[in-house]
């Protein structure tokens, strides 16, 4: 795609939006997603998140103010059709995105739609598997995957589109501990290939490995930081029902009990700041 | 009531023989055992007993068989060898399975998924009706089974459960078990899926079900939330009990975990990892206060040498 020439991928200026016309989700929400950046929105439920992914990829336009993404109002048509094969939402539920029982025809669906010809589609399909660590699987059946191989499945439908941006909207929470690390490795290795990432979690050691982590409450942005700021304020955290990661938890036990740690948000940090003490002493 | 597993297996390759009226020779099973690529043993010589009014956890990977062990807890599925006894009767005679079926509540993944009635109150009334409960105690028992996980019975009765958010609607799905009152509940990933605090809510819910008096049997990939609930931890892998005892021993060995692709509770990895740097940290240090104490003790100790 031609990129635009204002390297904010994402915009939301003054946006309000409502499901029932009566209550707001959010109202005069500014946020901004630059091009390239892994971004983590927090927040409880009902805080506005999924609301924001969904108005990403125009799946929902606002009712006030506006959201323009690579530079393009969401809420023009002529648009649309662009933004969404630009802009990949991933869902939680593996079972509700899979549409073919085959994994090369499941993937092959969205760039097939978009008129993509052989051989460049099988090429973009096999491309996209390995993306995910699934070469090899084109004549597998879908039904048979685990749930973190579904999800993988559904991230490759995705990038056989070729999009700029990949939004995941609590991915990994019906996945088991295995699952979950494939799937932010995949996310991981994508973002460091110039992907843009916005990711929906409520696993902190997730949302610890996003540059910038956005947290919510009721349609406003409360905090915005990088995690090691952010996920260190554990008494906000935990007002707005949202989890401290254990070892942010510790280190703040530990300054408790006069042992003079810095807040670490993982615990190679801490565990790094507690050896140097103990050599200190 | 004392469930005990003897020497259970479990094939859903014998289960498709029986379908399809296939008679199979022992031999033949035995011939798949493991060494097959077709076999399909999901539960291979299961002994344990889940004894009454403990908090057992059942910890496993994706396909170790913990799904297939708890089905068997209420005569879901039978043994395709060895037996399953409620309280000494054999779960594989109609009768004793129909009778233990309203005394073993089973709660599946994502529970609210099988929501089906037009009314929270019908969803909720549906198991004790077809238990035989009398209509004119129904409404008691719905009432209390809401309560019990929060709902408010005189608001939510003659909502649609479908209209209700995710979280109440596991709620929902979880009051339908428990107005069955069951003595052994039996829980497969309650809290999946549910934000933080809902999550939260929930495992207190299934911690106060504990102390009135409920045996809970708890599958959970978070080895956090079965570190500090259960009372004893089963840990399937392969379709076979690979550790059974107190949470203490069971994470004692954490090598034999990590190799089944298991972790260890944070404050026990966390632990382990500071000994190996030479800090001298003391065993059996479950919460992030008892680790933070330790911690603080043993600097101050490495300041006094």
């Amino acid at each position: 795609m031609s990129h635009a020439s204002d390297s904010q991928f994402v915009n939301f200026r003054d946006t309000a939006f409502s499901y029932d016309g009566k209550t707001l989700v959010f109202d005069g929400l500014n946020l901004s997603v630059p091009q390239g950046q892994f971004l983590c929105l927090l927040g409880g439920n009902g805080s506005g998140k999924s609301t924001i992914a969904k108005h990403i990829n125009a799946l929902l336009v606002p009712d006030a103010g506006e959201v323009e993404v690579f530079g393009k109002n969401t809420a023009d048509p002529e648009f649309t059709y662009f933004i969404r094969s630009n802009a990949g939402l991933v869902f939680q539920n593996p079972d509700d995105q899979l549409v073919a029982s085959l994994i090369e025809n499941d993937v092959a669906f969205g760039p097939e739609n978009l008129g993509i010809p052989n051989p460049e589609l099988r090429q973009r399909v096999t491309d996209a598997l390995a993306e995910v660590g699934l070469q090899g699987f084109e004549e597998h059946e879908t039904f048979a995957l685990s749930g973190g191989q579904k999800q993988r499945v559904a991230i490759a439908g995705i990038l056989a589109m070729d999009p700029a941006i990949l939004i995941l909207d609590e991915a990994t929470a019906m996945l088991d501990p295995r699952g979950r690390k494939g799937l932010m490795r995949v996310v991981r290795q994508l973002h460091e290939e110039g992907m843009t990432i916005v990711m929906i979690t409520h696993f902190m050691e997730e949302a610890a490995q996003a540059q910038r982590i956005v947290v919510l409450d009721k349609g406003r942005i409360r905090m915005d930081g990088v995690p090691d700021e952010v996920l260190v304020r554990a008494e906000e955290l935990q007002e707005l029902s949202l989890e401290v990661p254990f070892a942010c938890r510790l280190s703040l036990e530990l300054r408790r009990r006069g042992v003079d740690v810095r807040p670490c948000i993982t615990e190679e940090a801490l565990k790094e700041e507690l050896c140097a003490l103990n050599s200190k002493m | 009531m004392r469930l005990e597993f003897q020497n259970v297996s479990y094939s859903y390759a014998g289960k498709e023989a029986e379908r399809t009226g296939k008679k199979r020779k022992k031999r033949d099973r035995q011939a798949e055992w493991g060494n097959s690529p077709d076999a399909r043993w999901a539960l291979r010589e299961v002994s344990f007993a889940v004894e009454p009014g403990e908090f057992l956890g059942i910890a496993g990977h994706t396909g170790s068989g913990k799904s297939t062990l708890i089905q068997h807890m209420n005569g879901l599925l039978h043994p395709t060898e060895g037996r399953v006894l409620a309280d000494g009767a054999d779960l594989a005679r109609k009768e004793v399975a129909t009778e233990v079926r309203a005394r073993v509540g089973l709660v599946f993944q994502y529970p609210e998924s099988q929501l089906f009635a037009p009314t929270v109150f019908e969803d909720v009334a549906f198991g004790p009706r077809n238990f035989g409960v009398p209509a004119d105690e129904l409404e008691e028992r719905v009432r209390e089974s809401m309560e019990r996980v929060g709902l408010s019975f005189d608001e939510l009765r003659d909502r649609s459960p479908f209209s209700l958010s995710g979280g109440q609607q596991r709620r929902v799905a979880f009051a339908g078990v428990l107005a069955c009152r069951p003595e052994v509940l039996v829980l497969d990933e309650p809290a999946a899926g549910l934000d933080p605090r809902s999550r939260e809510d929930f495992l207190a819910m299934v911690k106060q079900l504990h102390a009135q008096g409920t045996t809970v049997v708890m599958v959970s990939h978070s080895m956090d939330d079965l570190y500090a609930l259960a009372t004893r931890i089963l840990v399937m892998s392969e379709g076979r009990v690979l550790r059974l005892g107190a949470p203490e021993e069971v994470f004692a060995d954490g090598d034999a975990l990590t190799a089944v692709g298991l972790g260890l509770p944070a404050p026990v990895r966390f632990a382990n990892s500071l000994r190996e740097a030479n800090f001298p940290l003391p065993k059996g240090l479950h919460s992030e206060e008892s680790l933070a104490s330790a911690i603080a003790d043993a600097l101050e100790g490495s300041l006094h040498e």
